[in-house]
């Protein structure tokens, strides 16, 4: 705390009016968003290589980006009082932010799975779940280029180039949750018809539930997407 | 003509001390609030900022700062019946005025002072208008004058337009930030839509201006010119309403081409920026800076009237021995007004901005420049009509006009139960204040005389 003077009994109204805004909280979180995603791929990396010990210490890294990021959520949630406007409905800002922030949950999901059974998998469909990751990263990636500029978007007053810059990327969102999406059915239906002597039931019923959270990840971004989508509403 | 002994000189003093005083609290209070826009955009450094406050605020005391006065001084309160032979017997009156302005001064700078202390966002146009009424009501109470020598429509109009000038205010930023929106922003090529806008802006800035300065104030600056020009040709400009307004129209164009022309190569400069949005926001900032001196300008031309209202009361009844409703202030006072708020600007005003410096949200120039237009407009206007307003209030107003345009992330409307507060609570409390010194005072001049 800093010492109080004099000079901070000033009548300056002004200082109450401009609150502190709330988007620079939203940087803030998409920085731990990105961490958080980029330690689960190397988790997923550390997997399929059979690095198990590693696993762990990388999912120990998702778990606490994500709770650091929980700790900024809740820290523009507790600075956004009743009597603040927005240039967007807080309603919105709060759904984008619970959005946003339900993305690092299923990112946590997948390491925490991870970390549970070690399950070999047959040759080639490592390969795709490796392409599905990238998938999905790039999907979160796009995402997070939005919340990266979101200053500049609210600067502009959501408007013009900057709009039609996040629209386009909001395309891209979709468009890649799409092809992650598609990724995500054909592993699916591999380990559903997987040769009992290459993998086990409940093996294969493991690697479901990664690939199904795998796809979480990309849908939630889809959704946050769309909540920026419903800002830039005229 | 009064004699000066010891007593008159006191008083004289004690009513330069006083008026000094309250002028500098306006300085040292005030100039956060209406230099907060250009501080929180970062476009100029503290320094700067204080320089152009102290210009400013100056030009404006001294060159349209007169008009308020009048209404405060005799406005409220008629002093006619003090000087009325049936009601006092020789100079008993007009000493009992004086100690009545006394107080009033007195009472305002106390309360303004204790707000400071316990961080309340007062106003004190409406600290010495309290005043005025208390020293009315009591006197009314006392007996000493009749009930009608209190104005309450006086006193309607003054409430009206601190509802209305923060209303006002917010409005016309709402528009400006609108326009901005709408002009440059929601356009392919904002950086040369932006440069058009300017050129718009500045020219309005200056042409307000202007107009504001020459129709209604400039008085004192009329009869300095006067000296040096042939006063015809002077008259002719001044009276014709037409031509007052070409004339000033001629003036604009080329001041806002001057303004272009020293501003190039500062624009050439933020052509470095890293993206358009941030050059478009560099352009704003040289507009940002010239309605600066507009908000300091109109800051000093309204609120310099608090302290030499009471001031040129009391020196004109000293010099001239009688009270009387409407008197030119003198040009001294008014330096002693705009000194004081110079004095108060760059002493604590100074190093409140500091401390706000380290508080205050980034806003960019664009949202700046349309709160802090808004603002100089709405005071400037309430200073020709003579309505002693609040610039923090009025600049309140205008920041959340802009933030209903759209233009701010986050806006706190719980400073609107604030300011309320401050209009339930100032007005009576600076009464009763006044009121009890009042008391004091009288019984001493009665004494005396």
């Amino acid at each position: 705390m800093e010492k109080e003077s004099i000079f901070d009994n000033i009548r300056a109204p002004i200082l109450k009016t401009i609150y502190r805004n709330p988007f620079e909280g939203l940087v803030l979180h998409s920085e731990k968003l990105e961490e958080c995603v980029l330690h689960m791929r190397d988790c997923l990396d550390s997997y399929l290589k059979g690095d198990f010990e590693k696993v762990e210490r990388l999912k120990e890294k998702v778990s606490k980006a994500e709770h650091e990021a929980d700790l900024i959520k809740s820290n523009i949630r507790a600075h956004i009082p009743k009597s603040i406007f927005m240039p967007v409905p807080k309603d919105q800002f709060h759904m984008l932010l619970h959005d946003s922030d339900s993305i690092l949950d299923y990112a946590e999901d997948v390491a925490v799975l991870l970390t549970m059974k070690h399950t070999e998998l047959p040759e080639e469909m490592g390969e795709k779940l490796h392409e599905l990751a990238d998938k999905v990263l790039e999907c979160v990636g796009a995402f997070q280029e939005i919340m990266t500029n979101i200053e500049n978007l609210q600067e502009a007053s959501f408007r013009g180039m900057e709009r039609n810059k996040v629209k386009e990327l909001i395309k891209k969102v979709h468009q890649l949750e799409h092809e992650a999406d598609v990724l995500e059915f054909s592993i699916s239906r591999d380990l559903f018809n997987v040769d009992n002597e290459k993998m086990d039931a409940i093996s294969a019923i493991h690697m479901l539930k990664v690939i199904d959270r795998l796809g979480q990840v990309a849908d939630k971004a889809e959704n946050a997407a769309d909540r920026i989508r419903a800002m830039l509403a005229k | 003509m009064f004699d000066m002994t010891l007593g008159n000189l006191l008083i004289l003093f004690l009513t330069i001390v006083f008026g000094f005083y309250m002028a500098w609290t306006i300085g040292a209070n005030d100039v956060a609030n209406s230099m907060g826009t250009v501080f929180g955009s970062r476009t100029l450094s503290l320094k700067r900022i204080i320089m152009i406050a102290v210009v400013f605020e100056f030009l404006g005391a001294f060159l349209v700062g007169a008009h308020v006065t009048k209404t405060l001084k005799a406005g409220i309160v008629d002093p006619a019946p003090f000087q009325d032979p049936a009601l006092f017997p020789g100079d008993q009156g007009i000493y009992i005025f004086i100690a009545g302005m006394l107080a009033v001064l007195l009472a305002a700078s106390l309360w303004v002072t204790l707000a400071t202390y316990w961080k309340l966002p007062i106003s004190t146009s409406q600290s010495i208008v309290g005043a005025v009424a208390g020293f009315g009501i009591i006197s009314i109470f006392l007996g000493d004058i009749p009930s009608k020598a209190l104005s309450l429509g006086t006193l309607a109009k003054i409430s009206t337009g601190w509802i209305l000038s923060p209303v006002f205010g917010g409005m016309v930023s709402f528009l400006i930030f609108l326009s901005i929106k709408k002009m440059v922003f929601e356009s392919g090529d904002i950086e040369s839509r932006a440069n058009k806008a300017n050129h718009l802006f500045v020219f309005l800035v200056v042409f307000i201006l202007l107009l504001a300065g020459l129709s209604g104030g400039l008085k004192n600056l009329r009869s300095v010119v006067a000296s040096i020009l042939p006063g015809t040709l002077l008259d002719t400009i001044f009276d014709h309403f037409l031509l007052k307004a070409l004339v000033i129209l001629v003036i604009s164009v080329i001041i806002t081409f001057i303004f272009f022309i020293l501003t190039r190569n500062k624009r050439r400069a933020s052509g470095k920026a890293r993206s358009p949005l941030e050059r478009v926001e560099g352009m704003f900032g040289g507009l940002l800076v010239l309605t600066a001196c507009y908000v300091a300008f109109a800051h000093g031309a309204n609120d310099v009237a608090n302290a030499i209202g009471p001031v040129a009361g009391i020196v004109q009844i000293l010099v001239k021995g009688e009270i009387s409703g409407t008197v030119a202030v003198p040009t001294w006072i008014l330096l002693l007004g705009g000194l004081g708020i110079v004095v108060g600007v760059s002493t604590w005003g100074y190093r409140v901005m500091e401390t706000i410096g380290k508080r205050i949200t980034k806003i960019t120039p664009t949202r700046g420049f349309s709160a802090s237009f808004g603002a100089a407009s709405s005071v400037l206007i309430c200073s020709l009509l003579g309505i002693p307003v609040s610039t923090s209030q009025i600049i309140v107003g205008s920041v959340i006009g802009v933030g209903m345009a759209g233009g701010i992330a986050a806006i706190d409307l719980r400073v609107i139960r604030s300011i309320l507060v401050s209009w339930i609570f100032t007005v009576p409390v600076s009464a009763i204040t006044t009121g009890l010194i009042y008391l004091l005072f009288r019984a001493i001049t009665l004494q005396l005389a």
